[in-house]
């Protein structure tokens, strides 16, 4: 397995978040400089550039079939975008502070978000509404992550624990930690067993979530770990980290298959196209960068 | 803004890109077209004269990540930089600083500035004073004391140019005043735009000449109805403000695309995106050529905004992502400027000063941030025929408070009065009541020995 840099995008400021339609043809990324940017691939041509946001967008998602796009701010605003026009299609509101990260369920019909305000909102997509607010953290919140049938939530923030929380009970099921710094970051596995999470430091923990032990730990990274993403086949871990780089692991042997090097700043968020032959990263160093596969597998 | 178009006017390829060549801010703190300009005549000119560029990085650059490293400090204080060796035995600088080691030589490093006011603003690098309990028509900032007291060296360039974009963080891209030496000095702000412009659009320089005999038709009519000094002296301004307009020095000046590639290259670009998030002017290495250009041209003192250094930490990147964003473009386009500035023979004229409101926090905050320090902070010194090479100040070992030698930001604007030849001592300007006030408090602050 190995990636080779593809194409390099560049936004006005730091790079936030990264995201591929499923049919891999449309690449997003939220930046700093507060526009959500579309870009055509494997040109790279800029497609849209869907301005509304008041911050910094933290999370991006493609829904339904492609045609729309989610976005999160750090102006408390979630924004769907209609992929057809680019153009502005519902905003929702509820956090009260900096709203930091945002997931939503294979299905498109649910988004969860996490915010400075300790809460986790359960939103309605369709409707553009809140659905109901999950309180328990006791300080900000970094991130969130659906399972990949859509009936847990991970969450993990600056209390040190990682949360998990049943969606349709709304309330917290278990806790794993605490960690000795603030959550950064959390993914579920495809088969939903397994959690990868990094705290402010260069260790990434591999947890089993039916009993909340640590199974392994990667330690490559020379500084804090900010993202992680697995690959749809359960194979790869992908890290970015204030070091700069970006690791690629075997996820069961640990082994490092590759340290992907072309940003000059911390890597803030990764995603693994959905055939699983291309990565995507965004970093502080204004850019965005998709890594391609020269040999599947 | 005043927006002109016209052959008379075309400068090369890259202005009709642009469509229009702007004049800015003729409408800054209500100022008009003869605001531009300075009363008296020009003084003749010269093939050098003395200047200032003036490198403000809004918001509080962190002193202990930039030239003031402490990396046996604990992990909590010390932060995620090394030092590197500079050309200078003993001085040592944060590791995304290289080109500036390889330049050391060529500055002086301040590690101990103090007197703070602690304001998140502009205006005490700007004024040298603090903004509260100004005397009454309010301080004058550097540029438009010293557009003041020498005058223009030219009658096409003003005094006092400032390159601050005009934008939501007022405190931050503010030119500076002029306060009680007059509005008329006050610095001509090349890049703000603003509600109060004065867009003459569609307009040609013949119908700029016309409009030139309309208002003298006015202003002849105006003088038979009453006899009024003020209005002979509006003339005096506007007759300026058209030599400005039409001779294009000052527009050539601004005009970064008739520079020459090879070392327009060498300062690298940057953007006028606002840095980091939309407070603070743009992150743009070219404003440090454009000001080469200025000074060239005639300017006095040339200020300009870099960046947004207020690094608190996230959501917003930590203050170490920010300073890797940041340092590397501060390190080009300083050590380009100090390249050229001695290429072009302008390093012993021109003295460059680069700081910011106030250091940052010695401890690591729980965000990834350091927050405002006003107990000590940092300044870069270079040119005007200083002694460079040299560290002045000491901190302790967790750079909270200086332990040696600490400097005033009075005593960096009396050094650099000094290289204009403006001697602290004797000079005074007038206040409003009439009352004469130094430039700064010259019982307690002098020209830094070490320097001069």
């Amino acid at each position: 397995m190995s990636l080779k840099p593809a194409l390099q995008l560049r936004h006005d400021n730091a790079a936030y978040s990264v995201a591929f339609s499923s049919d891999g043809g449309l690449l997003a990324s939220g930046s700093l400089d507060k526009t959500v940017r579309i870009w055509e691939l494997p040109s790279g041509l800029q497609k849209f550039q869907m301005k509304g946001h008041g911050e910094a967008i933290c999370s991006v998602v493609f829904l339904f079939a492609n045609s729309i796009l989610l976005s999160a701010g750090l102006d408390r605003t979630l924004r769907t975008w209609n992929l057809a026009t680019g153009m502005l299609k519902s905003t929702m509101s509820g956090h009260s502070a900096y709203l930091t990260c945002m997931a939503a369920t294979p299905d498109n019909l649910t988004a969860v978000s996490g915010a400075h305000d300790k809460d986790l909102i359960l939103w309605d997509i369709n409707a553009a509404a809140p659905i109901a607010t999950m309180k328990g953290h006791t300080d900000i919140v970094n991130t969130v992550a659906f399972s990949p049938d859509g009936k847990m939530i991970a969450s993990g923030g600056h209390d040190f624990l990682i949360r998990l929380w049943d969606v349709d009970e709304r309330k917290q099921i278990q806790e794993f930690g605490p960690q000795a710094k603030p959550i950064q970051c959390v993914a579920f596995s495809p088969d939903g067993k397994t959690i990868v999470a990094a705290d402010e430091s260069p260790v990434i923990r591999l947890w089993d979530v039916s009993i909340g032990k640590t199974l392994r730990t990667f330690n490559e990274h020379k500084a804090a770990v900010k993202c992680v993403a697995i690959s749809p086949d359960g194979k790869r871990l992908a890290s970015g980290s204030n070091d700069t780089s970006i690791i690629v692991r075997d996820i069961s042997t640990g082994e490092v298959l590759q340290t992907l090097k072309a940003h000059r700043n911390t890597i803030y968020g990764l995603a693994w196209s959905f055939d699983g032959t291309r990565l995507a990263s965004a970093s502080f160093d204004r850019t965005v960068c998709v890594w391609e596969l020269l040999s599947p597998g | 803004m005043l927006t002109i178009q016209g052959p008379g006017l075309k400068l090369r390829d890259g202005i009709a890109r642009r469509t229009a060549m702007q004049i800015g801010a003729l409408g800054m703190g209500g100022l008009s077209l003869p605001q531009l300009l300075r009363a008296e005549s020009a003084t003749g000119k010269r093939s050098s004269h003395k200047s200032v560029i003036m490198v403000f990085l809004a918001g509080g650059p962190p002193h202990q990540d930039m030239v003031d490293l402490k990396p046996l400090a604990p992990v909590e204080y010390r932060g995620e930089f090394s030092p590197i060796h500079s050309n200078v035995e003993g001085i040592e600088v944060c590791e995304h600083m290289p080109l500036l080691a390889q330049r050391m030589d060529q500055l002086a490093v301040i590690r101990s500035l103090v007197g703070s006011e602690g304001q998140h603003s502009a205006f005490q690098c700007l004024h040298g004073h603090p903004q509260l309990n100004q005397p009454i028509g309010g301080w004058p900032c550097f540029g438009s004391a010293v557009s003041r007291i020498q005058g223009t060296v030219n009658s096409e360039v003003p005094a006092a140019v400032a390159l601050q974009p005009r934008i939501g963080g007022a405190f931050w891209s503010e030119s500076g005043q002029g306060g009680f030496a007059g509005m008329r000095h006050a610095p001509f702000a090349a890049n703000a735009p603003g509600s109060n412009d004065m867009v003459l659009t569609s307009m040609t320089k013949d119908t700029l000449q016309n409009r030139r005999a309309l208002l003298g038709q006015m202003d002849s009519l105006r003088r038979k109805l009453e006899s009024n000094d003020v209005i002979d002296g509006m003339n005096t301004f506007y007759q300026q403000a058209f030599e400005i307009l039409t001779s294009g020095r000052l527009l050539n000046a601004l005009d970064v695309e008739a520079e020459d590639p090879v070392i327009r290259e060498r300062y690298g670009r940057g953007s006028k995106e606002p840095a980091g998030y939309g407070d603070a002017g743009w992150l743009r290495n070219e404003d440090f050529l454009v000001a080469r250009r200025l000074v060239e041209a005639g300017a006095r003192v040339v200020t300009l905004s870099f960046g947004r250094w207020d690094w608190h930490g996230q959501p917003h990147g930590t203050n170490f992502d920010n300073a890797r964003d940041h340092i590397p473009a501060l390190d080009r386009a300083l050590s380009a400027l100090l390249d050229d500035l001695k290429d072009r023979g302008l390093d012993r004229d021109t003295s460059v000063v680069v700081w910011g409101e106030f250091g940052r926090t010695p401890k690591i905050n729980n965000k990834g941030g350091r927050d405002h320090w006003p107990q000590v902070g940092c300044a870069l010194l270079a040119g005007g025929g200083m002694r460079t090479g040299q560290i002045i100040g000491e901190t302790n070992a967790l750079a909270e408070y200086p332990t040696k030698r600490p400097v005033h930001f009075q005593e960096i604007f009396a050094t650099l009065y000094n290289r204009l030849g403006i001697d602290v001592d004797h000079t005074t300007i007038n206040d409003l009541t009439g009352r004469p006030q130094y430039l700064v408090d010259h019982t307690k602050y002098q020209p830094l020995p070490e320097l001069i």
